[in-house]
Protein backbone atom coordinates (compact mmCIF):
# COMPACT_ATOMS: atom_id res chain seq x y z
CA UNK A 1 0.00 0.00 0.00
CA UNK A 2 1.20 3.47 -0.69
CA UNK A 3 0.47 7.39 -0.54
CA UNK A 4 0.46 9.67 -3.12
CA UNK A 5 0.99 12.74 -2.38
CA UNK A 6 -0.61 15.33 -3.70
CA UNK A 7 1.99 17.91 -3.70
CA UNK A 8 4.45 15.65 -6.23
CA UNK A 9 5.90 18.53 -8.92
CA UNK A 10 3.55 21.53 -7.09
CA UNK A 11 6.40 24.02 -7.37
CA UNK A 12 3.16 26.53 -5.70
CA UNK A 13 3.58 28.50 -2.30
CA UNK A 14 2.17 26.53 -0.08
CA UNK A 15 -0.61 28.68 2.34
CA UNK A 16 -0.20 26.35 5.75
CA UNK A 17 -3.74 26.69 8.42
CA UNK A 18 -3.28 26.42 12.41
CA UNK A 19 -4.10 22.52 12.23
CA UNK A 20 -1.19 21.91 10.32
CA UNK A 21 1.24 24.12 12.10
CA UNK A 22 0.29 21.88 15.19
CA UNK A 23 1.02 18.88 13.03
CA UNK A 24 4.28 19.08 11.83
CA UNK A 25 5.25 20.84 15.57
CA UNK A 26 4.04 17.65 17.47
CA UNK A 27 6.35 15.55 14.59
CA UNK A 28 9.17 16.56 15.99
CA UNK A 29 10.41 17.47 12.71
CA UNK A 30 8.66 20.25 11.64
CA UNK A 31 11.50 22.70 10.23
CA UNK A 32 13.41 19.30 9.03
CA UNK A 33 10.28 18.39 6.77
CA UNK A 34 9.68 22.13 5.19
CA UNK A 35 13.44 22.26 4.65
CA UNK A 36 13.33 19.18 2.59
CA UNK A 37 10.13 21.12 0.04
CA UNK A 38 11.11 23.29 -2.73
CA UNK A 39 7.96 24.85 -2.15
CA UNK A 40 7.68 28.95 -0.46
CA UNK A 41 5.75 28.90 2.92
CA UNK A 42 3.34 31.65 3.79
CA UNK A 43 0.72 32.11 6.46
CA UNK A 44 -1.63 34.59 7.72
CA UNK A 45 -1.64 36.73 10.05
CA UNK A 46 -4.93 35.34 11.65
CA UNK A 47 -3.46 31.49 11.95
CA UNK A 48 -0.48 33.38 14.09
CA UNK A 49 -2.78 35.66 16.13
CA UNK A 50 -4.56 32.59 16.47
CA UNK A 51 -1.48 30.61 18.06
CA UNK A 52 0.23 33.22 19.80
CA UNK A 53 -2.02 35.57 20.94
CA UNK A 54 -4.13 32.90 22.42
CA UNK A 55 -1.25 31.35 24.43
CA UNK A 56 -3.52 30.18 27.06
CA UNK A 57 -5.64 28.12 24.77
CA UNK A 58 -2.38 26.89 22.52
CA UNK A 59 -0.04 23.97 23.18
CA UNK A 60 3.50 25.47 23.98
CA UNK A 61 5.36 22.93 21.58
CA UNK A 62 3.10 24.86 18.93
CA UNK A 63 4.33 28.25 20.20
CA UNK A 64 7.61 27.35 19.88
CA UNK A 65 7.64 25.60 16.48
CA UNK A 66 6.04 28.53 15.00
CA UNK A 67 8.36 30.82 16.53
CA UNK A 68 11.16 28.83 15.41
CA UNK A 69 10.20 28.89 11.37
CA UNK A 70 9.27 32.26 10.94
CA UNK A 71 12.45 33.35 12.66
CA UNK A 72 14.02 31.29 10.24
CA UNK A 73 12.27 32.61 7.22
CA UNK A 74 10.71 29.28 6.59
CA UNK A 75 7.59 30.28 6.94
CA UNK A 76 6.33 34.13 6.02
CA UNK A 77 3.37 35.87 7.15
CA UNK A 78 1.17 37.78 5.10
CA UNK A 79 -1.42 40.34 5.50
CA UNK A 80 -4.64 40.36 3.61
CA UNK A 81 -5.51 43.06 1.52
CA UNK A 82 -8.89 45.08 1.59
CA UNK A 83 -10.44 42.91 -1.30
CA UNK A 84 -9.12 40.02 0.23
CA UNK A 85 -10.98 40.77 3.58
CA UNK A 86 -13.93 41.48 1.60
CA UNK A 87 -13.79 37.65 0.55
CA UNK A 88 -13.03 36.64 4.00
CA UNK A 89 -16.21 38.10 5.34
CA UNK A 90 -18.68 37.24 2.56
CA UNK A 91 -17.68 33.40 3.27
CA UNK A 92 -17.76 33.28 6.82
CA UNK A 93 -21.20 34.88 6.56
CA UNK A 94 -22.10 31.89 3.99
CA UNK A 95 -20.29 29.12 5.70
CA UNK A 96 -19.94 29.65 9.51
CA UNK A 97 -19.22 26.54 10.95
CA UNK A 98 -15.38 26.91 9.77
CA UNK A 99 -12.81 29.05 11.45
CA UNK A 100 -11.70 31.93 10.24
CA UNK A 101 -8.40 30.81 10.05
CA UNK A 102 -8.83 28.04 7.68
CA UNK A 103 -11.30 31.04 5.68
CA UNK A 104 -8.20 33.32 5.11
CA UNK A 105 -6.06 30.46 3.73
CA UNK A 106 -8.48 29.31 1.29
CA UNK A 107 -9.33 33.32 0.42
CA UNK A 108 -5.35 33.41 -0.26
CA UNK A 109 -5.12 30.27 -1.87
CA UNK A 110 -7.99 31.60 -4.35
CA UNK A 111 -6.98 35.21 -4.99
CA UNK A 112 -3.24 34.99 -5.00
CA UNK A 113 -2.99 30.85 -6.45
CA UNK A 114 -1.37 29.78 -3.80
CA UNK A 115 -1.89 25.75 -2.76
CA UNK A 116 -3.81 25.63 0.59
CA UNK A 117 -2.93 22.93 3.13
CA UNK A 118 -5.66 21.95 5.29
CA UNK A 119 -6.20 19.14 7.73
CA UNK A 120 -9.88 19.97 8.65
CA UNK A 121 -12.10 18.32 6.50
CA UNK A 122 -14.98 21.08 7.47
CA UNK A 123 -12.39 23.32 5.94
CA UNK A 124 -11.32 21.29 3.25
CA UNK A 125 -15.19 20.71 2.18
CA UNK A 126 -15.37 24.75 1.93
CA UNK A 127 -12.12 24.72 0.26
CA UNK A 128 -12.50 22.52 -2.60
CA UNK A 129 -16.46 24.14 -3.25
CA UNK A 130 -15.08 27.91 -3.21
CA UNK A 131 -11.10 26.52 -4.82
CA UNK A 132 -13.17 25.16 -7.59
CA UNK A 133 -10.97 21.75 -8.26
CA UNK A 134 -7.96 22.99 -7.42
CA UNK A 135 -5.80 20.66 -5.34
CA UNK A 136 -6.21 21.46 -1.66
CA UNK A 137 -3.25 19.42 0.21
CA UNK A 138 -2.88 18.40 3.96
CA UNK A 139 -0.32 17.62 6.50
CA UNK A 140 -0.20 13.97 5.21
CA UNK A 141 0.84 15.13 1.98
CA UNK A 142 3.84 16.99 3.48
CA UNK A 143 4.60 14.86 5.35
CA UNK A 144 4.64 12.05 2.18
CA UNK A 145 6.02 14.08 0.00
CA UNK A 146 8.81 12.24 -1.67
CA UNK A 147 11.33 14.69 -0.68
CA UNK A 148 10.95 13.75 2.84
CA UNK A 149 11.37 10.30 2.30
CA UNK A 150 14.34 10.91 0.00
CA UNK A 151 16.12 13.13 1.99
CA UNK A 152 15.38 12.22 6.03
CA UNK A 153 14.52 8.73 5.39
CA UNK A 154 12.27 6.20 6.18
CA UNK A 155 12.93 6.12 9.95
CA UNK A 156 12.47 9.79 10.53
CA UNK A 157 9.77 9.90 8.56
CA UNK A 158 8.13 6.92 10.93
CA UNK A 159 8.69 9.11 13.71
CA UNK A 160 7.54 12.47 12.64
CA UNK A 161 4.30 10.44 11.90
CA UNK A 162 3.89 8.98 15.05
CA UNK A 163 4.47 11.96 16.94
CA UNK A 164 1.86 13.79 14.95
CA UNK A 165 -0.76 11.08 15.51
CA UNK A 166 0.11 10.58 19.17
CA UNK A 167 1.38 13.59 20.68
CA UNK A 168 -0.70 16.34 17.93
CA UNK A 169 -3.51 14.23 17.61
CA UNK A 170 -3.27 14.66 13.61
CA UNK A 171 -6.47 13.68 11.89
CA UNK A 172 -5.92 11.51 8.36
CA UNK A 173 -7.95 9.90 6.24
CA UNK A 174 -9.24 6.40 6.67
CA UNK A 175 -7.98 5.43 3.36
CA UNK A 176 -3.99 6.12 4.50
CA UNK A 177 -4.45 4.27 7.97
CA UNK A 178 -3.21 0.52 6.51
CA UNK A 179 -0.29 2.24 5.02
CA UNK A 180 0.06 4.38 8.51
CA UNK A 181 0.03 0.86 10.01
CA UNK A 182 2.20 -0.13 7.94
CA UNK A 183 4.83 2.58 8.29
CA UNK A 184 4.92 3.03 12.03
CA UNK A 185 4.03 -0.30 13.01
CA UNK A 186 1.64 -2.38 15.12
CA UNK A 187 2.60 -1.56 19.08
CA UNK A 188 2.89 1.98 18.26
CA UNK A 189 -0.33 2.32 15.94
CA UNK A 190 -2.30 1.33 19.64
CA UNK A 191 -0.95 4.22 21.16
CA UNK A 192 -2.43 6.73 18.33
CA UNK A 193 -6.26 7.15 19.34
CA UNK A 194 -6.35 9.90 16.22
CA UNK A 195 -6.36 7.03 13.67
CA UNK A 196 -9.94 7.39 12.21
CA UNK A 197 -12.02 3.87 13.02
CA UNK A 198 -9.67 3.79 15.92
CA UNK A 199 -11.65 1.11 17.83
CA UNK A 200 -12.49 -1.21 15.00
CA UNK A 201 -8.68 -1.10 13.99
CA UNK A 202 -7.71 -1.95 17.40
CA UNK A 203 -9.95 -5.10 17.18
CA UNK A 204 -7.95 -5.72 14.39
CA UNK A 205 -4.81 -5.66 15.23
CA UNK A 206 -5.66 -7.46 18.97
CA UNK B 1 -51.08 6.93 33.78
CA UNK B 2 -50.24 3.16 35.44
CA UNK B 3 -51.41 1.83 38.19
CA UNK B 4 -49.60 3.37 41.19
CA UNK B 5 -47.48 6.11 39.29
CA UNK B 6 -47.56 9.82 40.97
CA UNK B 7 -49.68 12.23 38.72
CA UNK B 8 -47.13 15.09 37.21
CA UNK B 9 -47.89 18.27 35.69
CA UNK B 10 -47.44 18.80 31.93
CA UNK B 11 -44.60 21.10 32.52
CA UNK B 12 -43.19 18.37 34.80
CA UNK B 13 -43.03 15.94 31.90
CA UNK B 14 -41.77 18.16 29.71
CA UNK B 15 -38.47 18.97 32.28
CA UNK B 16 -38.17 15.51 33.01
CA UNK B 17 -38.11 14.87 29.34
CA UNK B 18 -36.07 17.68 28.47
CA UNK B 19 -33.03 16.54 31.22
CA UNK B 20 -33.56 13.04 30.00
CA UNK B 21 -32.32 14.42 26.19
CA UNK B 22 -30.29 17.09 27.58
CA UNK B 23 -28.18 14.31 29.70
CA UNK B 24 -28.09 11.43 27.71
CA UNK B 25 -28.77 12.70 23.89
CA UNK B 26 -30.62 9.33 22.42
CA UNK B 27 -27.92 9.22 19.51
CA UNK B 28 -25.10 9.24 21.44
CA UNK B 29 -26.40 7.07 24.55
CA UNK B 30 -27.58 4.25 21.90
CA UNK B 31 -24.08 4.08 19.96
CA UNK B 32 -21.80 3.87 23.44
CA UNK B 33 -24.76 1.28 24.65
CA UNK B 34 -23.95 -0.69 21.73
CA UNK B 35 -20.86 -0.15 22.01
CA UNK B 36 -20.20 -1.52 25.40
CA UNK B 37 -23.01 -4.30 25.26
CA UNK B 38 -21.27 -5.32 22.29
CA UNK B 39 -22.62 -8.91 20.85
CA UNK B 40 -24.17 -9.79 24.38
CA UNK B 41 -27.81 -10.75 23.98
CA UNK B 42 -28.72 -9.33 27.94
CA UNK B 43 -27.99 -6.46 29.51
CA UNK B 44 -25.45 -6.93 33.10
CA UNK B 45 -24.81 -5.13 35.84
CA UNK B 46 -21.05 -4.47 34.71
CA UNK B 47 -23.27 -2.69 31.31
CA UNK B 48 -25.17 -0.57 33.39
CA UNK B 49 -22.54 0.45 35.23
CA UNK B 50 -19.48 1.31 32.35
CA UNK B 51 -22.82 3.37 30.81
CA UNK B 52 -23.51 5.07 33.66
CA UNK B 53 -19.88 6.20 34.24
CA UNK B 54 -19.63 7.08 30.96
CA UNK B 55 -22.55 10.24 30.66
CA UNK B 56 -21.78 10.61 34.74
CA UNK B 57 -25.52 9.52 35.53
CA UNK B 58 -27.23 7.59 38.21
CA UNK B 59 -27.36 3.61 37.53
CA UNK B 60 -31.34 4.12 38.15
CA UNK B 61 -31.51 6.84 35.57
CA UNK B 62 -29.35 5.35 33.41
CA UNK B 63 -31.46 2.00 33.13
CA UNK B 64 -34.63 4.15 32.98
CA UNK B 65 -33.68 5.96 29.45
CA UNK B 66 -32.83 2.64 28.30
CA UNK B 67 -35.92 1.29 29.35
CA UNK B 68 -37.63 4.36 27.60
CA UNK B 69 -35.80 4.01 24.36
CA UNK B 70 -36.59 0.26 24.49
CA UNK B 71 -33.09 -0.61 23.97
CA UNK B 72 -33.80 -2.86 27.08
CA UNK B 73 -37.22 -4.46 28.37
CA UNK B 74 -39.60 -2.26 30.83
CA UNK B 75 -39.07 -3.76 34.23
CA UNK B 76 -35.39 -4.12 33.67
CA UNK B 77 -34.44 -1.54 36.81
CA UNK B 78 -36.71 -3.03 39.18
CA UNK B 79 -35.65 -6.63 38.24
CA UNK B 80 -32.29 -5.79 38.74
CA UNK B 81 -33.55 -4.12 42.33
CA UNK B 82 -35.03 -7.91 43.51
CA UNK B 83 -31.81 -9.59 42.59
CA UNK B 84 -29.38 -7.37 44.70
CA UNK B 85 -29.42 -4.23 42.66
CA UNK B 86 -25.85 -2.76 41.99
CA UNK B 87 -23.99 -2.25 45.03
CA UNK B 88 -20.80 0.16 45.80
CA UNK B 89 -18.89 -3.21 45.75
CA UNK B 90 -19.74 -4.17 42.08
CA UNK B 91 -19.02 -0.24 40.98
CA UNK B 92 -15.55 -0.73 42.60
CA UNK B 93 -15.01 -3.65 40.91
CA UNK B 94 -15.91 -2.83 37.61
CA UNK B 95 -14.25 0.69 37.43
CA UNK B 96 -11.14 -0.23 39.58
CA UNK B 97 -8.97 2.65 39.45
CA UNK B 98 -11.21 4.93 37.60
CA UNK B 99 -14.16 4.81 40.95
CA UNK B 100 -14.43 7.79 42.75
CA UNK B 101 -16.48 7.96 45.67
CA UNK B 102 -17.48 11.42 46.04
CA UNK B 103 -19.47 10.58 42.71
CA UNK B 104 -19.29 11.60 39.23
CA UNK B 105 -21.29 14.63 39.25
CA UNK B 106 -18.21 16.21 41.31
CA UNK B 107 -15.79 14.41 38.91
CA UNK B 108 -18.00 15.72 35.66
CA UNK B 109 -17.67 19.20 37.36
CA UNK B 110 -13.47 18.93 37.42
CA UNK B 111 -13.08 18.67 34.04
CA UNK B 112 -12.63 21.18 31.72
CA UNK B 113 -15.38 20.01 29.23
CA UNK B 114 -18.51 17.83 30.56
CA UNK B 115 -18.82 14.27 29.20
CA UNK B 116 -22.08 15.61 27.76
CA UNK B 117 -20.85 18.48 25.78
CA UNK B 118 -17.89 16.29 24.72
CA UNK B 119 -20.42 13.91 23.66
CA UNK B 120 -21.90 17.06 21.82
CA UNK B 121 -18.90 18.18 20.14
CA UNK B 122 -18.20 15.45 18.75
CA UNK B 123 -21.02 14.62 16.70
CA UNK B 124 -21.32 18.22 15.88
CA UNK B 125 -18.22 17.93 14.25
CA UNK B 126 -18.13 14.20 13.09
CA UNK B 127 -21.50 15.51 11.13
CA UNK B 128 -18.79 18.48 9.60
CA UNK B 129 -21.57 20.87 11.27
CA UNK B 130 -18.53 22.57 12.88
CA UNK B 131 -14.57 22.83 12.41
CA UNK B 132 -12.26 21.66 15.08
CA UNK B 133 -11.18 25.57 15.20
CA UNK B 134 -14.40 26.79 16.07
CA UNK B 135 -15.25 24.29 18.50
CA UNK B 136 -11.57 24.90 20.22
CA UNK B 137 -12.88 28.82 20.54
CA UNK B 138 -16.08 27.98 21.69
CA UNK B 139 -15.04 25.53 24.59
CA UNK B 140 -12.09 27.53 25.15
CA UNK B 141 -9.32 24.80 24.43
CA UNK B 142 -6.21 24.22 22.79
CA UNK B 143 -6.53 22.52 19.80
CA UNK B 144 -4.64 18.75 20.69
CA UNK B 145 -6.58 18.95 24.06
CA UNK B 146 -10.09 19.01 22.06
CA UNK B 147 -8.57 16.88 19.62
CA UNK B 148 -8.49 14.05 22.46
CA UNK B 149 -11.83 14.65 23.41
CA UNK B 150 -12.80 14.02 19.89
CA UNK B 151 -10.90 11.10 19.93
CA UNK B 152 -12.16 9.77 22.72
CA UNK B 153 -15.86 10.14 21.99
CA UNK B 154 -15.40 9.16 18.28
CA UNK B 155 -18.32 6.89 17.44
CA UNK B 156 -16.81 3.54 16.40
CA UNK B 157 -16.70 4.00 12.39
CA UNK B 158 -20.17 4.02 12.25
CA UNK B 159 -22.13 7.17 11.23
CA UNK B 160 -25.40 8.03 13.99
CA UNK B 161 -27.24 7.09 10.95
CA UNK B 162 -26.02 3.83 10.90
CA UNK B 163 -26.32 3.16 14.18
CA UNK B 164 -30.73 4.36 14.54
CA UNK B 165 -30.92 1.82 11.54
CA UNK B 166 -29.04 -0.95 12.95
CA UNK B 167 -30.92 -0.47 16.36
CA UNK B 168 -34.26 0.02 14.29
CA UNK B 169 -33.70 -3.63 13.08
Amino acid sequence: MTFSSALTDNFSTLVIDTSVIINLGASGYGTEILQTLDNHFVTSEEVVGEIKDNSKNTHPKTISFLNRIIDSELLRVISLTLDEERTCREIINKKNQIHDGEVVSLVLAKKRGFTAIIDETTGRKVANYELSGKVVGTTMDLLFHPNVLALLGSRTLSAAVYNALRDGGMQTNIHVRGYIVELIGKEPTKKCTSLPGYKDLMRELS
Amino acid sequence: MEKGERFRSREELYADSFARSFLTPSENFNQIFQSIVKDYRKISREHVIRLAHQFNISREFCVRRLEELELVPKGTWESMVENGGITEKCVREVLRDKYIETGYAKVDAKKSVSNRIGLRATLAWEQELISEGVLSELLGLHRIALRSILNENQSDGESVDDVLKRLNR
